[in-house]
């Protein structure tokens, strides 16, 4: 079978680029174990305040320095707020949200998620480097939305 | 008006010719698209590698 010259690169360019794509897709599902949420955790997003273990939010030390650090979003805040963490902390977010749909990102970190009501969001972050890190709601949530945010003080 | 029949080999050969003159009109085109894919790329790879380096 005759392939033209340009048909050829063509083919070359498009069959790189999917080899590409399916190489860092597997070597982040397999080998760094990265996948979409599962969706299988759930609470009564009315008793969100009565069921652990969102009755106590907050930090908790679970480990040499590993944290579970359980929130809850309400418009328009996160609790609990102004967190702070030792550098090298490994840090298990565990958030719901009590009314609507927000969203949860620190940003320069790779804590990017949706809280969702009637789910539990659930990320692991290792917090390296010191210093002060925004956490914002990034899922429109109604009028007060852009003053929703709070900080995390990694220290070292 | 004698008609010469052609050939196999001449047919193919007049084909080929049509098909290389068409692809020398698409040159521009087939570049343009080649720098978009390669553009396309490489700020994907970007944001990638600023994924991973945050890991």
């Amino acid at each position: 079978m005759h392939l033209y010259k340009y048909e050829k690169i063509w083919l070359i360019v498009g069959g790189a680029t999917l080899a590409l794509f399916l190489l860092v897709l597997g070597i982040g599902a397999f080998a760094m174990g990265q996948h979409p949420p599962s969706d299988t955790e759930t609470i009564d997003p009315q008793y969100v305040r009565e069921t652990a273990p969102f009755d106590q939010p907050g930090l908790k030390q679970i480990g040499e320095n590993e944290y579970e650090l359980v929130m809850v979003a309400q418009a328009f805040a996160f609790q609990p707020a102004d967190i702070q963490i030792p550098a090298g902390a490994k840090v298990h977010f565990i958030v719901t949200s009590a009314d609507v749909i927000h969203g949860l990102e620190i940003a320069n970190t790779n804590v990017n998620m949706m809280v969702t009501p009637g789910y539990i969001s659930r990320m692991t972050y290792t917090f390296n480097d010191p210093g002060e890190y925004l956490m914002l709601c990034n899922e429109y949530c109604g009028v007060g939305h852009h003053l929703m945010g709070t900080r995390i003080e990694v220290a070292e | 008006m004698e008609i010469i029949p052609e050939t196999k080999p001449q047919k193919k050969n007049k084909v080929n010719q049509a098909i290389e003159t068409k692809n020398e009109h698409l040159i521009g085109t087939f570049t343009f698209v080649l720098i978009l894919a390669g553009f396309i790329l490489l700020s994907w790879l970007g944001i990638y590698g600023l994924y991973v380096s945050r890991m």
